[in-house]
């Protein structure tokens, strides 16, 4: 509830009472105000003999919208029983308001003896009908005041409009609130900010699927309640910040509570989740000799003789290091270095690693001892110059696989809480930072990436059965192949691939989500599909037939959000131009095929279902082909399909952006997108060429934060609309929110409790509250 | 009433001025005043005072105020009520309180002499005698007040201030 105290008179505005304070001399003796207690019954006496007494009744809290009635009876039940005219205090009278309702004539007799009072009350509130207050509701809501003395009544009268004005100043006040605002005074507010009271409503129209603005019939126009909860949107100050955010959108409270902010509204007091979980890019970086291959030859041996970290102690690691121009205290650091990391790997006497490298892994090792683990991890491969992006600048290393029993040991270690600690400070710390975020099972996490993550090796990527490749930089399995030198001039090529687990594989991102729709599908009790190789794939989308237009199938396709490909041609020819990791290809089970084709519905709902698992595992787009036979497959990606576009996700789930380092002169030019490019040395030297990509995995993007609504909970179009003004309010310059998921789940068109995919086209079918101001625009509203 | 008389009259009503009528409520056992009310042609009125009845009644407010009590006027009052309360010697406090008196009906322009004041609390009387009404006023610890002076209308005045707490 808004404050709306006015502080006219200080902090007690009761006015006869400042009035008695202020007298001096011989007149406070005979302006004397007792305030006479009220039972919970509603009893009260005057148990005195009282001078020239003024008998009021008096208001002991702020009245809002609400309107108070009294009525008071002198001497209850007696002969000389007095029924007093009901007092009314109006809406907004202030604490400390006094109304006269007993004023004995004592022209003859100034002392009147004492008297009992009853004292009723009720509430009206906006109008409707009267509510008795009793109990403890009613000496909370008033109070009974005997003023005396001839000098006291005349002060009274003096004084007593003055509880008008403070009630109209407080009605005032209210008005320039929003929550209390009404009629012209909202439409003044609503001018100030640039937001117009509507005079028109959205509807949906469900036959074309539009959605437009009608215009109400005057002179209906938007209700207040309305108007005010729109204007609050732009009558406060609001830093855009995410707590602001979510306290905008839920209001206060934990995720649990129900929400009572400004989508208070919503069904079952849902929340909004904002989700600011960023995907990380991944890095590889591949040198390539402009020219001579010298460059790179020289610059292979400079990295090794100045920069890497050579564990093994041999008299030839030792001398390199040694040669070093470092100080004395980093030699020293670097010699301990060497000799924990021999502690937990076995290094080969020609492996060398790059330092954040060597510190990451020696925090692992440090972690496995300090939990009283004797295993030491075979290190196969470290830097390689011949050995790809992934080796040759000493940025990874292959590392054996724990078996069974080490991972089970290790976890059981790090998740016993009664173990010794260690006087490793780091690695105590570290273990409890892994215990904090979760250990895996041994069979969810073979690899122990809980360990590595947290030393801070973000890459465990599965090499084969016995080997892991592990990286501090973030590669989830991408790799970039590129040949050792490019001559100056000539275009070469270069490509980029996320391997999957066990490589070399194809595209990590879309065999993982293959393989779950696959195990949710068979889990749901559907017969398994058959994955066909790249070059089965090939062959097969070159036999598809051209179909005529009509046909059974198209319907259920549309059904399932699918387009139907009639002319395959253009498609295939497309289709054939994309990489093959980037598209795998599957060929529905026959039963469902031939339901397809025959067009029924059932089998419509299952295909649907199909394309929201493989929605749910952030694939972005799937084509269906018809084959001859009864048979038919579907084109999976990552990327946009020919035709399909993308019609699983907002966007596409990976790409790549390319860039080049110059090194010792060398310069080149790259194609900045896509998997293969291709890489024009312009001078000779050595060129890094990184690729820098992205894998959406169901995480927001940097520079995004994501709106999300419980399942099932749907947004009326006023509700959306609300929505979408009040994240453009809240929307940071260069910050994107994605509403994709409001807009495909959560938004009823038609206003049967269920929600509708919102066509592209319709989304922004909103009404903007705020318009640009100008001068005299408040004439118009 | 002849022509001497009204004119006399008219001139203290002019130069001695009139006010509202505060009566004392309860008199001998409180300094409270209250207005009161009289039958007027139209219905009841305030009853006033004036003339000498109004610098009587001004200095008996002014002898009842303490001084600096009123926020709208910072001299106005009696300063005499302070000196009672304070840890004196009792003929000090005497003095003090006759200094008091003789300031506040030095700032009242309507007096125009001050021809005595006297303080009675039943140890020195006005008479040299001690009998049993000075030896009651004694026994009670009241400072009696009487002050006798001259308007600027040539009337000599008595007022007497009523008991204050003696020492």
């Amino acid at each position: 509830m808004t404050d709306i105290r006015v502080p006219v008179d200080g902090a007690d505005p009761s006015v006869e009472r400042n009035l008695v304070d202020q007298l001096e001399g011989p007149y406070p003796g005979t302006v004397r105000r007792v305030v006479v207690p009220i039972a919970a019954a509603g009893t009260a006496a005057v148990d005195w003999t009282s001078r020239h007494p003024l008998l009021t009744v008096v208001l002991s809290r702020d009245l809002v919208e609400e309107t108070v009635r009294v009525a008071v009876t002198v001497a209850p039940g007696a002969e000389d029983e007095r029924v007093l005219p009901p007092v009314v205090f109006a809406p907004w009278s202030a604490a400390g308001a006094s109304i006269p309702v007993y004023a004995p004539d004592t022209a003859d007799e100034p002392l009147v003896a004492a008297f009992p009072v009853t004292v009723t009350a009720e509430r009206i509130v906006d109008g409707g009908s009267a509510t008795a207050v009793t109990g403890a509701a009613l000496t909370a809501l008033v109070e009974l005041a005997v003023l005396e003395g001839n000098l006291g009544r005349l002060l009274y009268l003096v004084s007593c409009e003055k509880h008008r004005l403070r009630r109209a100043a407080r009605e005032v006040h209210a008005y320039r609130t929003l929550a209390h605002a009404r009629r012209d005074a909202l439409d003044r507010i609503g001018a100030d900010v640039g937001v117009a009271r509507f005079v028109d409503e959205l509807v949906h129209e469900p036959a074309s699927g539009e959605v437009y603005a009608r215009r109400l019939a005057p002179p209906a126009r938007e209700p207040d309640a309305a108007y005010a909860h729109r204007l609050g949107l732009y009558r406060r100050f609001l830093l855009p910040t995410p707590g602001a955010v979510r306290r905008l959108l839920n209001g206060p409270g934990a995720d649990t509570d129900p929400n009572t902010g400004l989508f208070a509204d919503l069904p079952g007091g849902a929340r909004f989740t904002l989700r600011e979980d960023d995907d990380r890019f991944a890095v590889a970086i591949r040198l390539v000799a402009a020219g001579d291959p010298q460059h790179r030859t020289n610059f292979l041996a400079q990295l090794r003789r100045d920069r890497l970290v050579l564990p093994a102690n041999t008299p030839a690691n030792n001398t390199t290091h040694a040669g070093r121009a470092l100080p004395a205290s980093r030699l020293t650091e670097i010699t301990a270095l060497r000799a924990s990391l021999r502690q937990s790997y076995a290094f080969d006497s020609s492996h060398g690693i790059a330092q954040p490298l060597a510190v990451a892994l020696d925090r692992a090792g440090r972690v496995c001892r300090a939990l009283g683990s004797s295993i030491v991890w075979q290190v196969s491969r470290a830097q390689d110059g011949a050995g790809g992006s992934r080796y040759e600048l000493g940025l990874g290393v292959d590392v054996s696989w724990p078996t069974p029993a080490q991972a089970t040991d290790l976890r059981n270690r790090v998740l016993d809480s009664g173990r010794a600690l260690t006087i490793d400070g780091t690695a105590e710390a570290l273990i409890s930072a892994a215990r904090a975020r979760g250990v895996p099972t041994v069979g969810a996490d073979g690899e122990l990436a809980w360990l590595w993550r947290v030393c801070g090796l973000a890459t465990t990527h599965r090499i084969s059965t016995t080997t892991m490749y592990l990286s501090h930089l973030p590669t989830r399995g991408l790799a970039v192949t590129a040949p050792l030198s490019a001559p100056v001039g000539a275009d070469t090529a270069v490509e980029a691939q996320f391997h999957a687990p066990g490589d070399p594989g194809g595209n990590a991102l879309l065999l993982a989500g293959l393989s779950a729709a696959r195990a949710a599908w068979n889990n749901a009790g559907e017969p398994a599909w058959n994955q066909l190789t790249d070059a089965a794939a090939r062959t097969r989308w070159a036999a598809v037939p051209t179909r005529p237009a009509g046909q059974p199938v198209d319907q259920v396709l549309a059904a399932a959000g699918l387009p139907a490909v009639r002319e395959p041609a253009p498609v295939v020819a497309a289709l054939n131009r994309l990489p093959d990791e980037l598209v795998e290809t599957i060929e529905l089970p026959a039963a469902l095929a031939s339901a397809l084709i025959a067009g029924q519905p059932a089998a419509g709902d299952r295909l649907a279902r199909l394309v929201g698992l493989l929605r749910e595992q952030h694939l972005a787009a799937a084509l269906p082909l018809v084959e001859t036979g009864n048979r038919v497959l579907l084109v999976c990606s990552v990327i946009g399909l020919p035709q399909a576009g993308l019609n699983l996700a907002e966007r596409r789930a990976t790409g790549f952006r390319w860039y080049t380092v110059g090194l010792g002169g060398g310069t080149a030019e790259i194609k900045a997108v896509g998997a293969r490019t291709a890489l024009r040395p312009t001078h000779t030297g050595l060129v890094a060429v990184v690729a820098l990509s992205y894998v959406r995995t169901g995480l927001t993007d940097p520079y995004e934060f994501r709106v999300e609504l419980p399942d099932g909970v749907a947004l009326t179009l006023a509700q959306y609309e609300r929505l979408m003004n009040a994240l453009t309010r809240v929307c940071p310059l260069g910050v994107e929110i994605n509403t994709f998921g409001i807009r495909r789940d959560h938004v009823d068109l038609d206003g049967n409790g269920t929600a509708e995919p919102l066509r592209p086209a319709v989304a922004r079918t909103f009404r903007t509250f705020q318009q640009r101001r100008h001068r005299g625009v408040y004439d118009q509203l | 009433m002849d022509r001497t008389e009204r004119e006399r009259q008219a001139a203290q009503r002019r130069y001695l001025g009139w006010g509202l009528a505060f009566e004392p409520t309860m008199p001998g056992v409180d300094l409270a005043r209250d207005i009161v009310f009289d039958d007027g042609p139209n219905g009841r009125v305030l009853a006033l005072v004036a003339g000498t009845q109004n610098v009587a009644q001004s200095l008996s407010v002014a002898l009842t105020t303490l001084r600096g009590s009123n926020v709208f006027d910072a001299t106005f009052g009696f300063d005499g009520l302070n000196a009672l309360a304070e840890q004196i010697e009792p003929s000090l406090i005497r003095e003090q309180v006759r200094i008091g008196i003789i300031t506040l009906l030095d700032r009242d322009p309507r007096v125009r002499k001050i021809v005595d004041v006297n303080l009675d609390d039943g140890r020195l009387g006005a008479t040299g005698t001690d009998d049993a009404a000075h030896a009651a006023l004694r026994a009670s610890r009241t400072l009696q007040v009487q002050v006798q002076f001259e308007t600027i209308t040539d009337d000599r005045l008595s007022v007497h201030l009523g008991e204050l707490p003696s020492v």
